[in-house]
């Protein structure tokens, strides 16, 4: 071989290591994904990579997941109303949903249900505990991370 | 030139080989995660399986029905058109006042056989046929709004009255078939509630369903309190999947604080395991500084407090939910000669902040 091959190989193994170092260490988390049911339908899909969402009419309520403003100062960017399975005086009830962009995180802020479990959870970032509320049937779910120490928790 | 041509090849072969994960290096390539989220049976099922879309399609939808079926039969608070459940039986013993034999499916049948075969193997500590005793003190838990909240001892002592007045009725259900037909008899004076079964029992159909497709990448998790993994776990190098076993102390130590992230006191690692745990921590109230929760001992007819959870680790998570709410009321040294007898590994949260595990594998690994 040439000198020349030399350097084309080197150069090609050059950007191979950078490429494979950018996509393993920068590259997008697969914990960056988020999800708000409710009963068995996603109502809202988040996307922590590009703060980016997507929202699913919910069925019989189609104004709903219905954007809302976050509480000042408690960190969350965006929130949403949607409607829940809990029930007060003959109606569903609605349930605050907020997104902190910053810390990739969701909460149910609000909602009517008597314990107020789901709300009591606060800020959610797919660790720990899980983010729900039976009453309401209103869930979060991250996609798992492979960062995460654990993969379930009992 | 040829030869840098084949040497960029392998380079690009190499690269694109080391990219892949533990699913993609021998199986078909269009296999991805998809998401598993049910709401069913007053809880929450949630995972995730590697599965085609095509064979997804029909096995979720399969899954899904598989626990609406299950909740109808299973649910003790309500009853539905035309399904003879659990509610229906209840119901007509109460209504009737006297010993009823009816007829039901074969898988309500094939469950209360499972719990007839718990209450044997558990000396009686496993008990489905309680729940006018459960119901008094779920609703007495229920009624108050946060965990952990103080009550007056005058209602603990009326609970304890009431309960004293209802008899564990001896042999209270039994089944037999008949013409490829299937029947229940429940004795009048008992009343069937399967809360500590039936969530892990279907869980378990579940996991079942998905080998039963030659999808062995998974994780469900039944409720909160179970967990069933496949192997192959893309997220690890070595397929394992981790539980965190949850600190109950350090839930109860910082309830005050909203979101709070509880520690964990030990990691369990492996493939194809259920990972099961019955635990007071997050529904109780206290009365006198003692804690009154929602898993009651056959034997005495109240809360018992040996332990603050306990896990135990199997193949079977419908057997293990029975069983760990069975040992959850066993006595210390019941609990020692049941566990070696059977060779359960077995961990136990012991009140003042510390944990004793039996039949220890090396699994787990403790966190300090």
């Amino acid at each position: 071989m040439k000198l020349r091959d030399y350097i084309i190989i080197g150069s090609i193994l050059l950007i191979v290591g950078v490429l494979y170092i950018w996509v393993t260490y920068f590259g997008p988390e697969s914990g960056s994904i988020a999800y708000v049911y409710q009963d068995n339908d996603i109502v809202i899909e988040v996307n922590f990579e590009d703060d980016s969402y997507i929202l699913y009419p919910q069925i019989g309520y189609e104004d709903y997941p219905m954007p809302s403003v976050p509480i000042d100062g408690e960190g969350g960017d965006i929130a949403f109303i949607i409607i829940g399975s809990y029930v007060h005086q003959g109606e569903r009830t609605k349930v605050y949903i907020e997104i902190d962009w910053d810390r990739k995180a969701i909460r149910i802020q609000k909602d009517e249900t008597p314990k107020q479990i789901g709300v009591r959870r606060n800020w959610y970032d797919g660790t720990g505990l899980p983010a729900i509320s039976l009453p309401s049937k209103v869930f979060i779910v991250f996609e798992s991370s492979a960062n995460n120490e654990v993969d379930g928790v009992v | 030139m040829k030869k840098i041509w084949v040497l960029m090849n392998l380079i690009f072969l190499s690269v694109l080989f080391s990219a892949c994960s533990p699913i993609s290096k021998d199986d078909n390539p269009t296999i991805k995660k998809q998401n598993i989220a049910i709401s069913t049976m007053d809880t929450f099922i949630g995972g995730e399986a590697y599965a085609s879309d095509e064979t997804w399609k029909n096995v979720y939808q399969e899954m899904k029905d598989m626990y609406a079926l299950y909740h109808e039969l299973t649910d003790n608070f309500r009853g539905y058109d035309d399904v003879v459940g659990v509610y229906y039986i209840n119901e007509l013993v109460a209504s009737t006042k006297m010993d009823q034999t009816v007829e039901i499916r074969k898988e309500l049948y094939d469950l209360l056989a499972l719990g007839l075969e718990l209450e044997d193997f558990t000396d009686g500590y496993f008990n489905m046929s309680m729940g006018k005793i459960i119901d008094v003190w779920k609703d007495l838990i229920d009624d108050y709004l946060l965990p952990g909240e103080t009550i007056s001892p005058d209602l603990i002592d009326h609970a304890l009255s009431v309960v004293d007045k209802i008899d564990i009725i001896e042999d209270a259900i039994s089944l037999h078939t008949e013409d490829d037909k299937y029947f229940v008899t429940l004795k009048y004076g008992a009343k069937i509630d399967l809360g500590a079964l039936a969530k892990g029992y279907v869980t378990q159909l579940a996991a079942d369903l998905l080998k039963a497709n030659d999808i062995k990448t998974f994780l469900l998790s039944g409720g909160g309190s179970s967990m069933i993994y496949g192997e192959g776990n893309p997220s690890r190098e070595n397929g394992v999947y981790n539980t965190g076993l949850i600190n109950p102390q350090d839930v109860i130590d910082n309830l005050n604080i909203i979101g709070y992230r509880p520690k964990y006191y030990g990691i369990y690692s492996s493939t194809n395991y259920n990972m099961t745990t019955s635990g007071s921590y997050n529904q109780f109230i206290l009365s006198e500084d003692v804690m009154y929760h929602h898993i009651i001992s056959p034997k005495t007819k109240k809360p018992e407090n040996y332990y603050l959870t306990l896990s135990i680790v199997g193949d079977d998570a419908g057997w293990n939910d029975g069983l760990s709410t069975a040992m959850f009321s066993m006595p210390p040294d019941v609990l020692e000669s049941f566990v070696n007898e059977h060779n359960l590994e077995t961990f136990t949260y012991l009140f003042k902040k510390t944990y004793k595990a039996y039949n220890l594998s090396d699994n787990f690994k403790e966190i300090k």
